[in-house]
């Protein structure tokens, strides 16, 4: 397994994206080579994994000694799925860019340099290359939002710099912590170290706070969430697709990686407030979906619903809900990612994101507007697609632990079809609206290309989810066998 | 101190010593050419020319000394060891970016001015008594006034100089009734004797009221608030080449001069000593970071980040001389990104046809032709997001270095520090804003009427580049090799 190619193509891609200047076509082709040697790399991983390990190191370069630091890398049933749906999110959008002027080669190169920094915070195993990983991936999104969002952008990306980061001083402490306390910052090397644990005011407990609180405004777990429905609305479609498939998703893959594991009993014993938190993000998320007037900010603050579902996942600690939480971050990457996709496109002709603009989406264009309703359809969790499988195994697993939980997530899903069906009823129904009046809406060859494979996916996925979930499957018994 | 100072013996160098001093002779060399190119009305390319020649020279005798058995000179006043090599070969790669950078000085003895004052800085580390402490900061700060009002007519530079001086003075001053209250206290000036007797017993009052001096002179010299006023006025009106050398250079000697000099003579065992750092270190942090945050001026702005820089590495200095590599890589870290924002400013200034650059403004950023300027925003880019401490940009490791020594001291200083990079982060944030985002109308059409020299913009060049790959080879052996050392010696 090249684990190296897996972060370094994507990165040196973007240094060499950089060089096309205003040569954004040609940029444009180069960026879909890339993305096929970058495949070829992704696709040996595929198919050399082995899924009956967890934290293998494939690669190791003793890179800072004195640091207590090595470069570990490490692919497992955790970290695999998240990477195919980071190269599948990002091969599509690089179709999507052909032609698109304003997609220019610095736009290419910095997306390439996000791809290479949550590549590289998934693979690594160590705290401290995950860390460098972690907080590179601020800077090409901070100028992808702040350069190619919309109107308020500079304030969604500096928001959003400032919230991620001073999560992540936090671990950065936490890292610190554990170093100096056990002399090693290599994950299979702290989790066999035996971490004793003393209270959660004990300094173990605050190392784990320390790691908790970057993850969960990642993620984001309600209160700490405000940062998204800004940096969601403001990004530019590629930005918003990468957010929520894949940076969202890093934070839960952190809780499960480095809370769940190395912490165990501190994560029990914050698991009742974590899922009140979780089940508040759900409730409140989806109340304020309902109300938005925006789309993207609808889609956004949907968001921050099925992610409170993932942290009811990850916190109820048994191995229906954890495999559940792995399973929709997968099936939400993709249905949220097919969503700011497609609304991406139809605002690239419209430029109005207000839900009264719209109507009548399908008289003008029915196959995008089935393919919308698909994917909306995906985020309910209609049986048969992925999203349904991802909550059903959380709610299961929540209603071993806590019944009350449980029914609050079951409410969740109520409201998650009232505000989607409401807003595709205003959208995609009824009478043409002004801006869908306006426009013509008639897609490229290309976006098709971007498109269609998501829905084929989610379909795959939600017809044979043993796909996905018999790669995991090791992984979180593993995890489980640890409470 | 060695009262039999004129004594035979005491100059009687053996072949170990003179080995030590030779590096110092190469500098006292480039002294000589660089006064004869002044006399002769030499152009400024002949005196760069002999400055790289010279810091190369310096640079790299210091790095074939390293590991070599420390030399013990002038009867224990001075010894040269590793960290006195790896500081100057710190301090000879600022001074060759800032000798590129120099550009539209009015007088020609800038040149002899720098390589007295990287002579008195780099000698400062090696100080093992307070008389060779004073004259060693001396040797640094008296050229540093000259430069700061190099510019007499223009930019506020006489009264940028004068503050400089008179503050500087007065620091002086502290420092040396500091010292002699301390030889009264102890009856000596040498390090290791003070500290055998500031461990015999409680502290007298004079005794505290000399670390109470020696600590607030060392804080003017640095800009610790609340110490710091002349350094907004400084960093803006002297030459930037010179500032950003002043500020960088500067602080990299100062503190690892006093890291070793303080620690040396015990001060840090002192119950007080540690508090009243912290406290400065806070005060600096929170000021200087306010202050900035209020600044319109590029270069006011990066003066008072840098008083919140010396606040992080006032609050690591109480761990002793265990943490002079993080406090080494942070401040060689901040100095090179420090010189590449200032010829970055420097440049863009001239492009948006401005006259000087003490004056550039935030709002100024939008009237820079991009089109001409591209190399110019991404340095400045690297530069800030350095002095910011983001990975994978070396600052990160500076922060990193501090912040983990800061937490095996006092785990609570730790929050500080964290809080003084949050603040950082909005200030340094908002100047790729105009950059990047809010791009006024375009001026790429308009042309530019005045040139600088591409030694300006290759120093901010090579600064970068250092920035990315040097620095962290370099700083990961620094760390391995000195903490060995060091451990060693400690041991």
């Amino acid at each position: 397994m090249n684990l190296l190619g897996l972060f370094l193509i994507p990165f040196v891609a973007g240094l060499l994206l950089f060089l096309f200047g205003k040569q954004t076509k040609l940029a444009q082709w180069a960026n879909l080579l890339f993305h096929l040697f970058w495949g070829v790399a992704v696709w040996q991983c595929w198919s050399n994994f082995n899924a009956e390990q967890m934290g293998e190191i494939y690669w190791s370069w003793n890179w800072l000694p004195m640091l207590n630091s090595k470069l570990d890398l490490g692919l497992d049933g955790l970290s695999m799925p998240l990477v195919i749906l980071n190269y599948v999110l990002s091969l599509l959008l690089a179709f999507y860019c052909l032609g698109k002027e304003k997609l220019s080669s610095s736009y290419l190169a910095l997306f390439s340099i996000l791809n290479a920094a949550s590549i590289g915070s998934l693979i690594s195993l160590d705290a401290f290359a995950f860390y460098i990983f972690w907080e590179f991936m601020l800077i090409p999104m901070y100028f992808l939002i702040g350069k190619w969002g919309s109107k308020n952008r500079v304030y969604a990306a500096l928001k959003f710099f400032a919230f991620t980061m001073a999560g992540s001083l936090l671990m950065l402490l936490a890292i610190i912590a554990l170093s100096k306390t056990y002399g090693t910052l290599s994950w299979i090397e702290l989790k066999n170290a035996g971490i004793v644990y003393d209270g959660l005011w004990g300094q173990t407990g605050l190392i784990f706070l320390g790691f908790l609180i970057a993850f969960s405004v990642k993620i984001p777990i309600w209160p700490v969430h405000t940062w998204l429905p800004d940096a969601h609305t403001e990004a530019p479609t590629g930005a918003s697709v990468i957010l929520a498939g894949v940076l969202l998703k890093l934070g839960v893959y952190g809780i499960a990686r480095w809370c769940l594991v190395l912490f165990p009993e501190a994560s029990q014993d914050v698991s009742t407030v974590m899922m009140t938190l979780g089940a508040i993000g759900i409730v409140a998320g989806s109340f304020a979906a309902w109300k938005q007037v925006d789309i993207k900010r609808m889609i956004a603050y949907s968001s921050v619903a099925h992610l409170g579902f993932m942290v009811l996942g990850l916190f109820a600690l048994n191995v229906e809900a954890l495999s559940g939480a792995m399973f929709q971050n997968l099936a939400h990457g993709l249905s949220t990612g097919a969503l700011f996709l497609i609304f991406g496109i139809i605002y690239d002709r419209t430029h109005t994101r207000k839900v009264a603009d719209y109507g009548g989406l399908a008289s003008k264009n029915g196959l995008l507007a089935s393919a919308f309703v698909f994917s909306a359809m995906a985020s309910i969790g209609l049986p048969g697609l992925p999203g349904f499988i991802g909550e059903f195994l959380i709610l299961s697993g929540t209603f071993f632990t806590n019944k009350i939980f449980a029914f609050v997530g079951l409410s969740g899903v109520l409201l998650g079809a009232i505000y989607m069906l409401g807003m595709l009823r205003k959208v995609v129904f009824g009478p043409v609206g002004p801006a869908v009046e306006a426009h013509p809406i008639v897609l490229e060859w290309n976006e098709w290309v971007a498109i269609v494979p998501l829905l084929l996916l989610m379909l795959v996925l939600g017809m044979g989810p043993q796909l996905i979930l018999s790669k995991s499957m090791f992984s979180t018994e593993w995890i489980m066998g640890l409470f | 101190m060695n009262f039999d100072f004129f004594n035979a013996g005491v100059f009687q160098f053996n072949v170990e010593q003179l080995r030590a001093l030779f590096p110092f002779l190469a500098l006292c060399l480039g002294m000589v050419f660089t006064t004869i190119a002044s006399a002769s009305k030499f152009p400024i390319a002949a005196h760069k020319l002999i400055l790289l020649i010279t810091f190369f020279a310096f640079g790299t005798s210091m790095a074939v000394g390293l590991g070599s058995a420390d030399a013990s000179l002038f009867g224990g006043s001075l010894v040269v060891d590793d960290v006195l090599r790896w500081v100057a070969i710190g301090l000879s790669s600022l001074a060759v970016l800032a000798l590129l950078a120099v550009y539209d000085v009015d007088h020609s003895e800038w040149s002899t001015l720098l390589l007295v004052s990287v002579l008195g800085m780099s000698l400062l580390p090696g100080a093992r008594d307070w008389i060779c402490f004073f004259l060693f900061l001396e040797t640094m700060a008296i050229p540093g006034y000259v430069m700061a009002a190099f510019r007499q007519k223009r930019d506020g530079g006489y009264e940028s100089g004068l503050k400089y001086l008179l503050m500087g003075a007065f620091a002086s001053a502290l420092l040396l009734m500091g010292s002699t209250l301390l030889f009264g206290a102890t009856g000596s000036f040498e390090y290791s004797t003070i500290s055998d007797v500031l461990q015999m017993g409680i502290p007298s009052h004079m005794t505290i009221a000399a670390v109470v001096l020696i600590v607030v002179s060392a804080g003017f010299k640095v800009a610790m608030a609340p110490l710091h006023m002349w350094a907004a006025d400084v960093y803006q009106s002297a030459p930037s080449s010179l500032a950003s050398f002043m500020a960088g250079a500067g602080k990299l000697a100062v503190f690892s001069a006093v890291s070793v000099a303080w620690s040396k003579s015990g001060f840090f065992k002192l119950e007080f000593v540690p508090s009243f750092l912290m406290v400065l270190g806070i005060l600096s942090i929170l000021i200087g970071n306010l202050m900035a945050l209020t600044q319109k001026s590029l270069r006011r702005m990066l003066a008072y980040s840098s008083v919140a820089s010396a606040g992080y590495v006032a609050i690591v200095l109480p761990v002793g001389e265990v943490a002079l590599p993080s406090i080494f890589v942070y401040l060689v870290t901040y100095g090179i990104a420090l010189s590449a924002a200032f010829a970055v400013i420097e440049s863009l200034s001239v492009k948006s046809g401005k006259s000087s650059s003490s004056n550039f403004t935030l709002s100024d950023l939008a009237l820079v032709p991009y089109g001409k300027a591209k190399a110019e925003t991404f340095i400045l880019t690297l530069a800030l997001f350095s002095m910011a401490g983001i990975p994978p940009l070396p600052g990160f490791l500076g922060k990193y270095l501090i912040l983990s020594d800061v937490w095996t001291h006092s785990p609570v200083s730790a929050l500080w520090i964290l809080l003084g990079s949050m603040m950082g982060l909005a200030y340094y944030l908002r100047i790729l804003v105009p950059l990047y985002f809010e791009k006024g109308p375009s001026n790429d059409d308009v042309p530019v009427k005045r040139f600088i020299p591409q030694t300006v913009m290759a120093s901010a060049f090579v600064g970068a580049t250092g920035l990315f790959v040097w620095v962290w080879i370099y700083s990961v052996y620094f760390v391995s090799a000195t903490s060995e050392t060091l451990l060693g010696t400690l041991r």
